[in-house]
């Protein structure tokens, strides 16, 4: 068959095509491909913005995003923004060239550790251990069975700074014009956890892993030394977390750090919107990747985890799942 | 105390869900290399379906860019990585047509004003051996040309080509060559 003729065509991508769309996917997952798949809900839940240079510590070590993970229910939260995190933090991390954990290895103490989790039969039961008055879902869709209730006790840890260890790692994060103020150096921040409540929801028993869990706790207790100024650390972990120098200054101004939890989202890896959860604003992640269930995007089925959270009052709640999100949000307006 | 240990300890906080279950052990796959081998393919792919360099390069980037946040969802154990990302190239592929409205079926007319407005000038003079094909490729009904775009664009064999479209090897070499004897024709007619 003569057809030489219809390779005519063929002819190699553009250099700048080929070059601009690794970096976009780059950003959108990781700087090297090659990375292997992150979970990036691992660390969704991390960084309050009360205590900036907590989150200079904790923002910097993916072991350490699990561990921030669970401050996320420690701060008095009333309010939950999105702040995007550079795709540059994100790599270094996920390529592990930052040794954070051995790095701040001596400035973490746990006071008081948590008890293991412990299984009870009644929401009655879990409101009287947890000491807030425990919600469920009213509306359950029906291939979730459950809720296991389980109730984690109370802990504390306790955050010591050395600012020259601090200055080492934003050094070493390549911010350049970052200094951590002289006057932290020694500062305690002591972490109150108060005890959580997780409902589970399971598919079945043939799965065999949770699909939804709702979780909610008492408004943590912070205690942060004296002459701590939260906005100027505020404005420290928005810089560190890739803010341009303008930005962080103008939103750290603009924040009441007392009640406003930042959550850092990798740039392009979730989509982040504002919804009204009873009667409240709350913060709607949904990410894409491993653990979610299918969703349509386009003719392809893509993972995907809904990811709710919101504070009403004294108690903070987290939703999160292998569910469409208003199927998640219909259950968590359906509390009580 | 060390902070792996906090880390280990607060862990306990929260209930573990299925993303925090392990994984099965796998070879991750080597994505800078699959980029480098794959994307010259998927993009030529979609310049022999679409013959719009511009648009080729958008369709490209959809094609990647969805395979990068489903890559999750890819299973080693059920198709070759080239196969699976294919797969997704031609819905890309389906979703342009679907929007432009522009495929030409066998019904269809060759001299439609879109699809005449999609092709270069130097196009109707038939001087350039690279808009003359594309001309001719745009004349083809939708499987010809996908068939086409398969195997010379992605360049896959016509084994791929079969599990990649469900039709048989030999149903793919027959309409291949049938279609390719059919340009040729065209082809060597305009350069008398």
């Amino acid at each position: 068959m003569k057809d030489e003729f219809m390779t005519r065509l063929r002819e190699d991508p553009r250099p700048e095509f080929k070059r601009d769309l690794k970096q976009r996917l780059s950003r959108a997952g990781a700087t090297r491909m090659s990375t292997a798949p992150q979970r990036f809900l691992n660390g969704k839940l991390a960084l309050a913005g009360l205590a900036g240079i907590l989150i200079v510590a904790l923002i910097v070590s993916p072991g350490a995003q699990v561990l921030a993970q669970e401050f996320l229910n420690l701060f008095r939260v009333k309010r939950i923004t999105a702040v995007s995190i550079s795709p540059e933090l994100i790599s270094q991390l996920r390529e592990g060239q930052l040794d954070i954990e051995s790095m701040l290895s001596s400035s973490v103490e746990v006071l008081r550790e948590p008890a293991d989790p412990q299984t009870v039969s009644s929401l009655a039961e879990a409101s009287q251990l947890a000491g807030i008055a425990v919600r469920a879902p009213a509306r359950v869709p029906d291939h979730l069975s459950g809720p296991q209730i389980v109730v984690q006790g109370e802990g504390v840890v306790r955050f010591t700074a050395d600012i020259a260890r601090l200055q080492a790692i934003v050094d070493a994060l390549g911010v350049q014009d970052v200094t951590i103020p002289a006057e932290l150096d020694g500062a305690a921040v002591t972490v109150t956890k108060p005890p959580v409540v997780a409902l589970v929801y399971q598919r079945g028993p043939e799965r065999g892993a949770s699909s939804v869990v709702f979780m909610q706790a008492r408004n943590p207790e912070i205690v942060l030394p004296e002459g701590v100024k939260l906005a100027e650390l505020g404005e420290l972990a928005l810089r560190v977390s890739g803010m341009a120098p303008d930005e962080a200054r103008r939103l750290a101004q603009s924040i009441d750090w007392s009640s406003t939890l930042l959550l850092p989202i990798p740039a392009n890896a979730a989509t982040v919107s504002e919804v009204q959860v009873r009667g409240v604003t709350g913060l709607l992640i949904l990410t894409t990747g491993q653990g979610g269930s299918p969703v349509a995007v386009g003719d392809e089925q893509v993972a995907q985890r809904a990811t709710l959270l919101w504070s009403e009052g004294d108690t903070v709640y987290a939703a999160t799942g292998n569910i469409d999100q208003t199927t998640l949000v219909e259950m968590a307006n359906s509390m009580q | 105390m060390a902070i792996q240990d906090s880390i280990v300890r607060l862990r306990r906080l929260i209930p573990r869900t299925e993303s925090a279950r392990p994984r099965e052990a796998a070879a991750p796959p080597d994505w800078d290399a699959l980029y480098e081998s794959l994307l010259p393919r998927v993009y030529n792919f979609f310049v022999y379906r679409v013959g719009d360099i511009a648009e080729a390069e958008d369709l490209t980037s959809t094609t990647f860019e969805k395979a990068w946040r489903a890559r999750d969802q890819y299973r080693h154990d059920r198709a070759g990585f080239s196969t699976w990302l294919f797969s997704i190239a031609r819905n890309v592929a389906t979703d342009y047509f679907r929007r432009q409205r522009v495929e030409l079926s066998l019904d269809d007319s060759p001299d439609r004003p879109d699809d005449v407005a999609r092709l270069p000038d130097r196009v109707a003079e038939e001087h350039d051996e690279r808009a003359r094909l594309a001309y001719l490729l745009a004349r083809l009904p939708a499987r010809e040309r996908e068939l086409l775009a398969l195997k010379y664009g992605a360049g896959m064999t016509n084994r791929d080509i079969a599990c990649q479209t469900g039709l048989t090897e030999s149903n793919v070499g027959t309409i291949i060559s049938r279609t390719v004897q059919a340009l040729r024709r065209q082809w060597d007619a305009a350069d008398q």
